[in-house]
């Protein structure tokens, strides 16, 4: 294979690797959820990693806020996406193998329903 | 997977002694450290607001994207405001919303290119129904959905 051609390949097996490396916020079904500002208190937080194979084509082991809002009862939320240096270094020494694994850090941050007073005007 | 790994190349997998030889995957690991890189993005909303959070199916008036870009591998961003969903729910005037933090195709190009210089990018994408005043739900009666 010639490397012009190799290298368009390895572009674009690069590329298709985006579409699922996404974090969504939307509330559940028949829920009534409000997004919180930044500065405002929170007595809920969580993190967690999602996981995706070869570059983000492949989402293994996520989970979106909506979930989180589900089990935890959330009435207020907001999220917050990070890339941090264990990120990093998760996919510096996954490239070594063909697996590529692309890891994704959430902070969702909320108030759960039972401790949330009337809603603001 | 393998046979392709092995024509990209010119590798072989499995040789007679039965080691593997990761020689030229190094090339891919400054691609992937170069894509891994990216900073923080908030969802959140405006300060002072009343925002509430619309479900997946439920119709949209506004579908706006912020492209976020990032210095220092995504250690800063060029404009703290642009991480924020809250300035495009502001800027659009939106009452309920839903927010997606994603990597676009165009990201991803792009980032091909500026990301080993340190400058990835990122998309926000938010969807959302605008606060309605008196002149706009006159002239647009058929677009105004119900508060929930």
């Amino acid at each position: 294979m010639k490397p012009c051609r190799r290298l368009l390949l390895l572009i674009a097996i690069s590329l298709c690797m985006t579409a699922c490396f996404r974090t969504e916020l939307a509330a559940p079904e028949g829920k009534d959820v409000r997004i919180l500002s930044q500065d405002e208190p929170v007595n809920f937080t969580t993190e967690y990693k999602n996981f995706y194979l070869f570059g983000g084509l492949l989402p293994v082991w996520t989970t979106q806020p909506e979930e989180i809002i589900v089990e935890q009862d959330l009435a207020e939320v907001r999220v917050r996406t990070q890339d941090t240096i264990s990120d990093a270094v998760i996919t510096v020494f996954s490239s070594l193998i063909p697996i590529m694994v692309f890891p994704q850090h959430v902070v969702v941050e909320g108030n759960r329903r039972t401790q949330v007073e009337t809603p603001k005007e | 997977m393998t046979k392709l790994f092995e024509r990209l190349f010119r590798l072989p997998v499995a040789c007679r002694r039965s080691s593997i030889s990761f020689e030229k995957y190094w090339l891919l690991v400054p691609v992937f450290c170069c894509l891994a890189a990216c900073g923080d993005l908030y969802l959140d909303a405006p300060h002072g607001s009343n925002i509430s959070l619309m479900p997946k199916d439920k119709p949209a008036v506004i579908e706006a994207e912020q492209v976020v870009w990032f210095k220092y591998w995504g250690n800063e961003p060029f404009s703290a405001p642009e991480t924020h969903a809250a300035t495009i729910i502001e800027a659009h005037h939106l009452f309920e919303a839903r927010i997606r933090m994603v990597n676009t195709f165009a990201d991803a190009l792009i980032s091909m290119f500026t990301g080993p210089f340190g400058f990835p990018r990122r998309t926000l994408i938010v969807e959302g129904n605008p606060q309605a005043s008196d002149d706009y739900v006159a002239a647009n009666p058929s677009r105004i959905l119900p508060k929930p």
